[in-house]
């Protein structure tokens, strides 16, 4: 009995451990790799780069799980399928308090990624696009 | 007898009533002669002009004035249309006020302002800027855009006016291919063509397969122009040469600059502008020095290859620019003792930049970005031809016209 | 153009719509509490509304030797910088010369500390609306790239966003510890 409870203890710890450390590389690829340009605090520059804050809205909209994936500050960040994955979920959950469902995979970043988005503009998931 | 009078007449008493009347001379402007193959544009970023020179003669033709803060955008030639185009950027005040971004029209024969066309996009800036602003054909001028959108604005040279802008995220670059083509390089390792319409409007994307790695191994945006083919050379001297003509786009084999033991030895590719092909003899010309990870701007030495052969057939010596630039700021005689022992014990950095002419004796220019110094060179032998001093003070870019 | 307008009026919209929440870093304070921090220094600090992060620990400085002189192009953290070193402007490798404006569009990479052997977060923002500062021009490009992949490129005029993209020199901020260097090294 000890015995379990002294191992959920170290299972339990182990695994917040890991979280806070994951969510730490999170965080340093995301100062890292889009900071420059959205800003440390995922607001970005108006007329310049976009705001992160509420981009989850977008994964409601057509297309828009695939093109979070396919612009290419993210699909061409120098980070490993798993890595990038791990961002992206961060920085939906982080700027916008909402996870993709289910979270992006290093498996669905490879497909995605190996296809980035050249026209942004119109390439851009609308309400009524059905656009992929 | 009467013909001995009127030419005596002529001779003598004319020219003595015109020189009653008139001043022995009057100030004038000079025109340009019929454009030269071996003529070169040296912009200069800190004096913010391009200054054209003969290479033949060393000597200054002309200028184009730029109100670009950054390393002015060399002037583009349309020998059909007899015009220059430069790209700029200005503000309504000097350095602060509201931006515009526009196209200069200037005569080809008097380098005089003939036209604007205005764009609403913001050009890229950029140290280098290669591939940033460059004419398609004669009637299509492209301009690479970075903020807010990395796009490429399409300018009509017929009707003078802005076509519209196309979007290319994750690329840079313009690269000529034909008179409604171009292509750009991409973040993921691949090339991306563009196709217009008749118009000058984006018909079409085609991105080739994926031929280098950003990460581990990227090509530089100097790259050297094979007719539909572009010859990009990676940091590491790997060469890629990727034709344009065919959809998508065909990147061949790449292959080394460098044997084991040269690569051993640090050899490779680096400066600012450091790549150059000359189509008619399918020569390469590449700037050479040893070096580590991040050396890839450092200047160097001329290396050339054959392109059909895959192999390296020369390299240049080149002359002392660092002599060249300083011996007119030191006001020595340049035939002197002082300026002959300047050139024999002032070290030579070695360049950052070159540009081939296209014809069949062609000339190589070349430059150190930091010296206003331009050395003339044989492209075929080699042999220094002659050095342009008083070059202007620094920049990047050179352009044969 | 439209087009493009209306692209950019919909993010500034959303914007607005998020303007009155809790900065990214003061909830990354939250985080800092948990597991091993992550070091956050100046610009994290700015956003940090005035709060300084306790557990930080600072690069070394001041060490002896050009690679500690904010003036020469050997400064540890100039390893990628492309331009004129702020600290020979008027300003210093964080501040902008006074004037100028601070670029809020930037890229960030990763230079070596030889005093401490850590790797550090460098932001190399550019100080923009003067024009050339024409001092201590430094051309240093340990894990730079060209355009096309250009958040780590430095010969790109990075005084977007600023009122006047007039280029005048260029800052070396150190945002972060990193735990291993940039992945183009
Ligand atoms: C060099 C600047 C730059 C960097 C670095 C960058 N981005 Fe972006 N990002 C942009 C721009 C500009 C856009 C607007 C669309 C476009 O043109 O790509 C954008 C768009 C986006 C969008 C879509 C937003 C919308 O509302 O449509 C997301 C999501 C995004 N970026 C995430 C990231 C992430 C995550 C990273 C880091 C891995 C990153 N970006 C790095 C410049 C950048």
């Amino acid at each position: 009995m000890k015995k379990a409870v002294v191992l959920t203890l170290f299972v339990g710890w182990i695994a917040i451990a890991s979280v806070s450390r994951a969510a730490e590389s999170n965080a340093e690829n995301y100062l890292l790799h889009c900071s420059g340009c959205h800003g440390a605090d995922g607001r970005g520059v108006p007329g310049v780069t976009p705001s992160l804050h509420g981009i989850a809205e977008l994964l409601e909209r057509p297309g828009g799980r695939a093109y979070l994936g396919r612009v290419p500050g993210v699909a061409q960040a120098a980070l490993d399928d798993r890595k990038l994955a791990a961002l992206l979920n961060w920085v939906l959950t982080e700027f916008s308090q909402h996870s993709a469902d289910p979270p992006y995979s290093g498996k669905e970043m490879h497909r995605l990624r190996k296809n980035p988005l050249r026209d942004t503009v119109s390439g851009r998931p609308t309400q009524a696009s059905t656009k992929e | 007898m009467q013909r001995i009078v009127l030419l005596a007449f002529v001779g003598i008493v004319f020219p003595l009533l015109v020189s009653a009347t008139d001043p022995i001379e009057k100030a004038s402007v000079a025109t340009l002669p019929e454009s030269g193959d071996h003529w070169v544009w040296v912009p200069d970023r800190i004096l913010q002009h391009s200054v054209l020179f003969d290479g033949d003669t060393g000597e200054a033709l002309g200028m184009l004035d730029s109100t670009s803060t950054l390393t002015p955008k060399t002037p583009l030639f349309s020998r059909t249309r007899g015009e220059f185009y430069s790209v700029d950027t200005a503000y309504t005040r000097g350095n602060r006020g509201s931006r515009i971004d526009f196209v200069s029209i200037y005569d080809a024969r008097t380098l005089g302002y003939e036209a604007e066309i205005l764009l609403p996009t913001q050009t890229g800036q950029s140290n280098s800027s290669h591939a940033y602003a460059e004419l398609l054909g004669d009637r299509f001028l492209a301009t690479f855009n970075q903020f807010p959108n990395v796009s490429v604005s399409i300018v009509d040279l017929e009707q003078r006016r802005f076509v519209e802008e196309i979007v290319m995220t994750g690329c840079a670059g313009v690269f000529p291919v034909g008179p409604r083509r171009f292509a750009a390089l991409c973040g993921d390792g691949t090339a991306l063509r563009v196709d217009l319409d008749a118009s000058g409007r984006k018909q079409s994307f085609s991105s080739s397969p994926k031929f280098f790695d950003a990460v581990t191994d990227p090509v530089a945006m100097s790259a050297g122009r094979d007719g539909t083919r572009w010859v990009f050379v990676s940091f590491s001297g790997q060469v890629h040469s990727v034709d344009f003509s065919t959809d998508p786009p065909t990147p061949t084999p790449g292959w080394s600059l460098l044997d084991d033991t040269l690569a051993r030895a640090g050899w490779r590719p680096g400066g600012l502008q450091h790549v150059a092909v000359h189509e008619p003899t399918q020569r390469l010309y590449v700037v050479m020095h040893q070096g580590e990870a991040g050396s890839h701007k450092k200047p160097g030495n001329i290396w050339v290859y054959d392109l059909n052969q895959k192999k390296r057939t020369d390299r240049f010596e080149l002359p002392n620019l660092t002599a060249a630039f300083l011996i007119p700021f030191a006001k020595v005689e340049p035939a002197g003792f002082v300026s002959r022992l300047m050139r024999w014990t002032l070290p030579s950095p070695g360049v950052h930049t070159i540009a081939v002419s296209a014809d069949a004796s062609p000339v190589l220019f070349a430059r150190n970005a930091e010296l206003g110094a331009v050395a003339v060179l044989d492209a075929l032998s080699g042999k220094t031809l002659r050095v342009i001093g008083e070059a202007g003070l620094a920049g990047p870019t050179l352009r044969v016209p | 153009m439209t087009r493009l307008d209306a692209w950019w009026e919909e993010r500034a919209r959303r914007l607005a719509r998020n303007a009155g929440r809790r900065t990214f870093l003061a909830r990354m304070g939250t985080l800092l509490v948990g597991g091993t921090a992550l070091p956050l220094l100046p610009v994290a600090r700015a956003y940090g509304e005035g709060k300084k992060s306790a557990r930080v620990p600072a690069p070394a400085e001041g060490f002896d030797g050009p690679a500690g002189d904010p003036k020469r192009c050997e400064y540890w953290r100039h390893c990628a910088i492309d331009g004129f070193a702020c600290a020979c402007c008027g300003g210093s490798a964080t501040t902008c010369p006074p004037g100028t404006e601070v670029s809020p569009v930037t890229w960030v990479g990763t230079c070596r500390n030889p005093a401490d052997g850590k790797d550090y977060l460098i932001s190399y923002n550019d100080c923009c609306g003067k024009a050339f500062c024409g001092r201590c021009p430094c051309n240093r490009n340990e894990g730079e790239r060209p355009d096309y992949h250009w958040y780590r490129n430095n010969d790109i005029n990075w005084c977007a966003g600023a009122r006047s993209q007039v280029y005048n020199c260029s800052l070396a901020v150190v945002i972060g510890q990193a735990t291993e260097a940039q992945p183009e090294k």
